[in-house]
């Protein structure tokens, strides 16, 4: 029952397909991580996360454990100037993202921000492992900040 | 400007038909009857498509020369004799040859197109199909999937290649194979079309196809939407929508109720079996029956025991007693009432036909079964809806039938 209140949440966002898209897919955690690559039998020499070298690079452990993916989330704290609950399931950890206090149409905005920076993590992991570049926390919060 | 001029050939056109009734009301010409109630078929305008009906004989061919020259005189039209084409069924080509001849035009083969429609075919082959499939392709292999993202890939499924085959699902039933062959398509384009090597497709095409709520992507899929369509033949058979077409069926089959009786007659044509399949007594636990229900209007087509009209249930099964010693199984609502007589409560009262008297328990249950229609409020002055029953009660539509199988599925 409660997954059904995250996806009607997650299309009803104001934010370009693409990136919607993308939140879909890691709410199912069906994107290619190395993981669900293993899983799949797609031969890799690791699974461990490309970020941190730390731990299998799974959806979870991308978005809510990996190191840089708490600083990012840190950045972003600082930013709202609010400590959100921190969970470690994702779907749970996107519908709880919001301010107490607030109303529904703010909070829309700040799911989007979730949704931004969930992407933004990803496109940078991507960057990391195929283009080689230099995992970097305080670009990924600032790429999704201005995505939103 | 243009449409006035569309405005003046509607005139025109009805001149045509006028021409052809005369001439059927002389005796000149006789038109196509169908079935054993006869409805006639003579002639059907569509654009700027005409297409005469007539029984086979040389003399009816000749009057359609003869109309056909006189409607070029009156209207200064003319009559394309290499675009015309005569055909026949169950008539030796000779016969053919000699009409064709005589018209001063080609002799048509099956199938034909017709409205962008082949009629004739077998759409129970995959040839048959052929077309709609190439048309996909051709369609993916101008678009660069590679240049696209998913979102826009999504885009492009729901919007075109659900969309292209529709003209043809609104008629015809798709046969398994070429249900999977589209599927494929679009699974495949949805994971990347263009691309070197085979693909992974992340998530299974039933959760693509489940509504976005539910954590789908809301495509379409191709087997349920191609079963909704059809459902709204029957709908619209049900529902008292008239034309042509209606005539024509009820004329073959008699009333829509056969299509739930008669399952798999040798003298049935592919496409009524194919409606029984999908929405009659054959389909799969027979959901367009469950799912439906009547609201009463003047209860002229509701049947008492068979329908159902009271709350979610049938009559005949709920009460199976009262039934087995009725002496009108067959009666419609309108028969069973009393109209005008009203009881005290504002109820209609009931002449239930019993075989003999009732026992004390059956008279226990027919209290019930009163109580029960009792309930119900209908006005002699609308006609009988069905609708599907649902979250919002509505007439059928195709979206809400298809919501209802991709449930299922």
């Amino acid at each position: 029952m409660q997954s059904i209140e995250v996806f009607q949440l997650l299309w009803s966002l104001k934010v370009p397909p693409s990136t919607l898209v993308c939140a879909w897919r890691i709410l199912l955690d069906k994107l290619p991580t190395r993981a669900n690559l293993g899983r799949r039998g797609v031969l890799l020499g690791t699974v461990c996360c490309p970020l941190c070298q730390d731990g299998d690079e799974t959806a979870q452990h991308l978005i809510s454990s990996c190191k840089v993916s708490l600083r990012v989330w840190n950045y972003c704290e600082r930013w709202i100037g609010n400590v959100t609950v921190r969970h470690e399931l994702i779907t749970s950890y996107f519908q709880r993202f919001h301010l107490m206090g607030h109303n529904n149409r703010v909070n829309l905005v700040w799911k989007g921000l979730w949704v931004a920076i969930v992407s933004e993590i990803w496109s940078h992991r991507n960057k990391v492992v195929f283009n080689g570049a230099v995992v970097d926390a305080e670009e990924i919060f600032s790429l999704a900040q201005l995505k939103r | 400007m243009t449409l006035w001029r569309r405005f003046l050939f509607l005139i025109v056109a009805e001149g045509l038909a006028g021409l052809v009734r005369e001439a059927k009301r002389v005796g000149l010409f006789k038109g196509v009857e169908v079935g054993s109630q006869g409805a006639q078929v003579d002639l059907l305008q569509f654009a700027n498509d005409a297409i005469f009906f007539c029984e086979p004989s040389y003399h009816n061919v000749l009057v359609v020369k003869a109309i056909l020259r006189s409607f070029e005189v009156v209207s200064g039209l003319r009559v394309n004799f290499h675009k015309s084409v005569v055909g026949s069924v169950g008539l030796s080509q000779l016969n053919v040859l000699v009409f064709a001849k005589c018209l001063n035009c080609r002799q048509m083969e099956l199938p034909f197109k017709y409205l962008g429609m082949l009629i004739g075919g077998n759409p129970r082959r995959i040839e048959f199909w052929n077309p709609v499939v190439d048309k996909i392709k051709t369609r993916l292999s101008r678009w660069r999937g590679k240049t696209l993202s998913l979102a826009g890939r999504i885009c492009l499924i729901k919007s075109v290649i659900s969309a292209l085959p529709l003209f043809y699902f609104s008629f015809f039933k798709a046969p398994i194979v070429v249900r999977n062959q589209i599927r494929r398509i679009q699974a495949r384009f949805l994971w990347g079309w263009g691309f070197e090597g085979r693909k992974i497709a992340w998530v299974k095409w039933a959760k693509v196809c489940s509504p976005v709520v539910v954590g789908g992507l809301g495509i379409k899929d191709i087997g349920c939407f191609n079963d909704a369509l059809l459902t709204k033949w029957k709908w619209r058979f049900e529902s008292a929508e008239e034309g042509l077409w209606r005539e024509v069926l009820e004329a073959r089959y008699g009333s829509w109720r056969n299509l739930d009786i008669t399952l798999g007659h040798r003298k049935q044509s592919l496409w009524w079996k194919d409606l029984c399949g999908i929405c009659g007594k054959g389909a799969k636990d027979n959901w367009f029956d469950c799912r439906s229900k009547w609201i009463l209007g003047d209860g002229r087509s509701v049947k008492f025991w068979d329908d159902r009209w009271v709350e979610d249930i049938v009559l005949k099964e709920k009460y199976p007693r009262l039934f087995s010693i009725s002496t009108c199984k067959d009666s419609l609502v309108s028969d069973l009432a009393i109209l005008g007589q009203i009881t005290s409560n504002g109820c209609h009262s009931w002449n239930l036909g019993w075989h003999r008297e009732r026992f004390a328990w059956e008279k226990c249950l027919e209290e019930q079964l009163l109580d029960k229609i009792s309930k119900i409020h209908w006005s002699s002055e609308d006609k009988d809806r069905l609708i599907l029953v649902g979250k919002d009660e509505q007439e059928y539509t195709v979206k809400s039938g298809y919501s209802v199988l991709n449930e299922e599925d």
